[in-house]
């Protein structure tokens, strides 16, 4: 994910001399081709977020297209009062890219866990929040939010997640199999944890029940009338996020099934309101929260059981 | 070109709306005297004055707390708008946002938009807030950047100083600090990337009142702060006319990021409130007005 947004802004940034891209001291040796290629539009501003983010404001407010970029929690938490401020109030085309979204970077600990960035930039008012769930939603995403104009904060993973799409649907929604039949079950899936879903949902089918993976990379807005549309035509939804069930993609959805009078089974799978103390891998902290494919599955099955 | 707001409250583009400026008429006798310096900064001591009566009458109107902070800055934006900046080409910011009174009495007075908006400062349903809003979105015309929560604007301004870069675009970016505000460890921040990118069309003006809300600004050397930072830094009258704008002179010829850092007085041009802490959150009765405009007028 990391490396195909590097690779699609460096493409973006050929055509539109408008792009800058900012970073607070991180991506080390990716970012050394679009320095190469655009000296005077890269730059690295130093272990300084809340800076970087006042900066791009800046630039945007004079016409420039910037594109910051930083780990998860340094790239939305430190900087939270610039995102509201300088970018969201002043309502500026200013691009805020996460990266190591959830457990990506488990082994460096619960600084570097980025589990509650979709709640908080969800609520500043004017902000979009995006989260792409493979490589193929990323390259799509960019290009998208390239092409508009909002303040908008993008949550990738960190690099190396499976490809899911086998192509990539046109709507807003990107179902991975457009042609499963979901009476049962929708499971919708937001960010770099689609692959894990996926695996899910495919031991689910064979065990008979029609469900089917929906990704959600816009997170907000959310497309609430399409989700309900959906909704309407199966039993059961649940949502998996790797994120803090607080207020989240969850929530969201769940917020958008309450309004339109749609009551199905509902559940939202994420990390409960908590620290991981344990040191580990993504995979390894995964299994903690309850976000293996083990676990998924085991809760997903008793989940329809207590509903029927 | 130019903004203003139409009679619906939609912003229109008028052209050269600058031409008819009355910038460079004295108040007093209405001539145009821009022969010598001195002849200047009288012209700019009497917009000073005027400035400061507006100043105060909105702070009694609206009831509304900062009016030490506004009177303290009032010089240095009557050096910038009336003297110093090209509007055409240099752009401000004001970073010390709660001194926006003085700030929206400058560009009524510069014609960017009406008098009467004034009226409509910090009242129900108006359109000035306490701190400077986000005009674009608001209808508020000069004012592109809305500020309020200190130890923002000077990154703004940096980012708007290295578009300029960029984009090869000449002038320069002010930005207007307030010393309290240099508590933030935003500013430190920006204050170092701005000379390590080498940003030299930046000059920056720390209102030094020596006051901030609850007490008094620490005492520590702020030039020497700003000089190991790698900027410019100018100590000067923050009062005198003449001083700043020796200072700005100074700072034209720039190989660095500048800082004027601006002794002020908090509360300057109004005996009473002059470096009295409780005129951070009073505002003048009727009684205290009239001494204020008493005062400002025999100035």
């Amino acid at each position: 994910m990391r490396n195909t947004f590097i690779n699609t802004i460096t493409e973006l940034a050929e055509m539109d001399e408008r792009i800058v891209l900012l970073t607070a001291d991180l991506g080390y040796k990716i970012f050394d081709n679009f320095a190469k290629k655009f000296p005077n539009r890269f730059y690295n501003v130093g272990i300084a977020e809340a800076n970087m983010v006042g900066v791009a404001a800046g630039l945007a407010s004079f016409g420039m297209r910037p594109y910051v970029y930083s780990i998860v929690p340094f790239a939305t938490l430190r900087c939270c009062e610039q995102i509201r401020d300088d970018v969201a109030y002043n309502n500026l085309n200013v691009k805020i890219v996460g990266v190591g979204g959830g457990y990506a970077y488990g082994f460096n600990g619960p600084t570097h866990h980025g589990i509650e960035d979709i709640s908080v930039m969800r609520s500043i008012p004017n902000l979009n929040v995006l989260c792409p769930g493979d490589s193929l939603e990323t390259e799509n995403i960019i290009i998208s939010s390239w092409l508009g104009h909002a303040p908008t904060y993008i949550r990738l993973g960190r690099g190396g997640e499976p490809k899911v799409h086998k192509s990539l649907s046109k709507g807003i929604l990107k179902r991975v199999n457009e042609s499963e039949d979901f009476e049962d079950l929708i499971i919708f899936s937001c960010g770099g944890i689609l692959s894990i879903v996926d695996s899910v949902n495919a031991l689910l089918r064979k065990k008979d029940i029609k469900s089917t993976v929906v990704s959600v990379p816009y997170v907000k807005p959310l497309y609430g009338s399409l989700i309900a549309d959906m909704c309407r035509q199966t039993k059961n939804v649940v949502t998996v996020e790797e994120q803090t069930i607080v207020g989240g993609f969850g929530g969201a959805v769940a917020e958008c099934l309450m309004e339109d009078r749609i009551f199905v089974g509902f559940k939202r799978f994420g990390i409960r309101d908590m620290f991981i103390h344990t040191a580990g891998d993504q995979e390894y902290l995964r299994n903690l929260a309850g976000l293996s494919v083990e676990l998924l599955y085991k809760n997903i099955l008793e989940f329809l059981k207590n509903n029927e | 070109m130019g903004t203003k707001l139409s009679e619906k409250g939609y912003i229109v583009t008028v052209e050269n709306s600058y031409d008819n400026d009355i910038y460079g008429y004295c108040l007093n006798c209405s001539n145009r005297h821009t022969d010598s310096r001195e002849n200047r900064i009288k012209i700019l001591e009497s917009w000073s004055r005027k400035i400061r009566s507006h100043v105060v009458t909105m702070a009694h109107n609206s009831k509304s707390p900062h009016i030490g902070s506004a009177l303290s800055c009032v010089d240095i934006l009557c050096c910038l708008f009336f003297e110093v900046m090209d509007m055409y080409e240099d752009y401000f910011i004001l970073s010390k946002g709660h001194g926006c009174m003085s700030y929206y009495a400058v560009l009524a007075e510069k014609k960017i938009f009406g008098l009467s908006l004034l009226d409509q400062y910090a009242k129900n349903g108006g359109k000035l807030p306490e701190h400077p809003p986000c005009g674009i979105i608001h209808g508020v015309p000069g004012i592109e950047i809305g500020t309020g929560s200190l130890g923002h604007g000077l990154a703004i301004s940096l980012g708007r100083a290295l578009a300029r870069r960029i984009r090869n675009i000449k002038g320069n970016e002010f930005v207007l600090l307030g010393d309290g505000e240099c508590n933030e460890g935003s500013v430190w921040e920006s204050a170092m990337f701005a000379a390590n990118a080498n940003i030299n069309n930046i000059i920056a003006i720390v209102d030094r009142n020596n006051m901030q809300c609850a007490g008094f600004v620490d005492r520590l050397n702020m030039v020497d702060k700003w000089k190991s930072f790698g900027w410019n830094a100018i100590e000067t009258d923050g009062n005198n006319i003449g001083c700043l704008l020796r200072a700005f002179d100074e700072l034209k010829t720039l190989t660095k990021p500048g800082v004027i850092i601006a002794n002020t007085i908090k509360g300057k041009g109004i005996s009473f409130m002059e470096n009295e802490l409780e005129w951070h959150y009073r505002f003048p009765n009727e009684q205290e007005l009239s001494s204020a405009f008493k005062e400002i007028n025999n100035a």
